[in-house]
This record gives structure tokens, sequence and C-alpha cells, in this order.
């Protein structure tokens, strides 16, 4: 049997209540079962949106500069039962089919994107909302 | 903490301090195969301006009543209501936590990135044409 195909989705939303002085990290993964066919992954693609504002939590102090990647970084990982074999990785943006990869059982879907930590000093407001999503076809090797 | 996701849906983990005030709230949204599962590994505690504060995470919503969410491979009812005890939480937030009842995060504080988005649910209805007439 092969799965056919099949669409992996994961996203995550932060939202603080009150300025803060670290944004914890988003490290998070989806994953599904493959039959060990031929898979092709056809699609890997990422969002984010996020604000953040650093703001001086005392008088007198100079806020620090922040760079804020636009993007996250995704990929999707095909793992085999041979774990002696490496699992195949396939980093997005990606609108074009890879090559055909044969015998992987299980698809990972995999989303990160940094933490921030200031110091006393300052704090942090933030929203972000990050989301990835994998097309992949499984058809019989 | 690990959270472990089991089926499709969106599920709503809000993070209060002792005194059962939301200071974080995440929405995790996994959509996939049958059988899909996601893992997430958070912090149970997050630097204020206040210091550093102990966090319990409260399930506060989940997809549909077939996805399976567990905290640290832990019943969440249960998981919270330990990590509550654990950071001195009154019997009351306590309870609460172990039902799933915690409040929205509500902007506090000067400065602030802010959100205010209808809940899904009713959009959901009134496109439906289920919703009520106002």
């Amino acid at each position: 049997m092969a799965k056919g195909s099949i669409m992996l989705q994961i996203a995550v939303e932060q939202t603080f209540s009150a300025p803060v002085n670290d944004v914890p990290e988003v490290w998070t993964v989806v994953f599904a079962a493959l039959d060990g066919q031929r898979t092709v992954v056809r699609e890997i693609a990422s969002e984010k949106s996020h604000a953040v504002m650093v703001l001086a939590a005392q008088n007198n102090v100079i806020v620090p500069a922040l760079g804020i990647s636009q993007g996250v970084a995704t990929d999707v990982w095909l793992a085999f039962d041979d774990l002696r074999r490496p699992p195949a990785i396939l980093h997005a943006p990606s609108h074009v089919p890879s090559p055909p990869i044969d015998g992987a059982r299980l698809v990972l879907l995999r989303v990160r994107d940094f933490g921030m930590t200031v110091d006393q000093h300052a704090v942090i407001s933030s929203i972000r909302r990050v989301g990835s999503h994998a097309y992949l076809d499984e058809t019989v090797a | 903490m690990e959270i472990a996701i089991r089926g499709e849906g969106e599920v709503v983990i809000r993070f209060i301090d002792r005194q059962g005030q939301t200071l974080l709230q995440e929405r995790l949204v996994v959509s996939g195969p049958p059988g899909v599962q996601a893992r997430r590994y958070v912090s149970l505690s997050i630097g204020t301006v206040r210091g550093r504060v102990e966090l319990a995470p409260v399930l506060a919503s989940r997809g549909t009543p077939r996805q399976r969410v567990t905290f640290d491979g832990l019943d969440p009812a249960r998981f919270a209501r330990g990590r509550c005890k654990a950071i001195g939480c009154s019997a009351t937030v306590t309870r609460d936590a172990a039902r799933g009842v915690a409040p929205a995060p509500k902007p506090r504080g000067t400065g602030g990135a802010t959100v205010g988005e209808p809940t899904m649910a009713d959009v959901l209805r009134t496109g439906s044409g289920r919703g009520t007439a106002r």
C-alpha cells in the first residue's frame, strides 16, 4: 500500500498578557506514518506574522537593538526503518517536487523560530504566529 | 514540558501564574492524515518585570473530543493539578486549572502588541446560518 496524497500542517500562535524578559522559542513537529513506498514532497512552505516591541523597563535605559527574521526555519524529514540510513531532510521554501525517495516510513514537518531574551532593564512585548505546511505523495514503488 | 497531540484540530493552552492569571497563551493547530501527531516543548517559567515566574499549563480547549493531548505523558488535568500545587496556587485556582478554566490573556502594563479576534466557533455558526440574530 501507499498513503497517496498527504498534507501536514502545524501552526503556533503565542499571545502574552504583559511584556516579558524572554519570549520562548518555537520548536514543534508534526508527523505521520508512511508505508515505505516512493515519496515525493511537492511543496514545503511557511508563514510568520510577528509584532514585537522592546521597551525600557526603567528610566535612562538605552533599549537594545533587536533584529527579527521575517521567516521561520521549516524542514521535512523522511525517516527510514533502518536507523543506520540517515533521514532525508528537505528545507523550505520549496515549490517544486523533490526527487523520489523510496522506503520512508515516517514524515516529520519541523518548525523553528528563535526565542528572545533581554535583561531586567528592558522588556519585550510580542505576538507571534508561525505556521508551515508540506504536501507530499506516496505511491507504490 | 512536552505537549503531545494526537489527531487534527486546534488546541489552546493557557499558562497561568500562581494567582491564576494567564501570562501566555499558545494556540496550536495540527492538520494531517488519520493518526497525525505533533509535539511541542515549552518552558514552565518566564521572565517578567517582577522576576522569573513559574507557570502551570491549562488545556483551555481542543479541536474535538477525539483529539488527545498529554503534558509530559500525563492527562492535562492531572498534570495541571500537580503543577499548580508545586507552584503554590490556591485550591480554587488548582481546581479551575484541572477543569481547563483559565482567563484569556488580557493586555497589561505599558506598551504592548495586541490582538482582538472573534472566536472562530462564533464565525462558523454565523456562516452556517446557525448564529443567533442580533
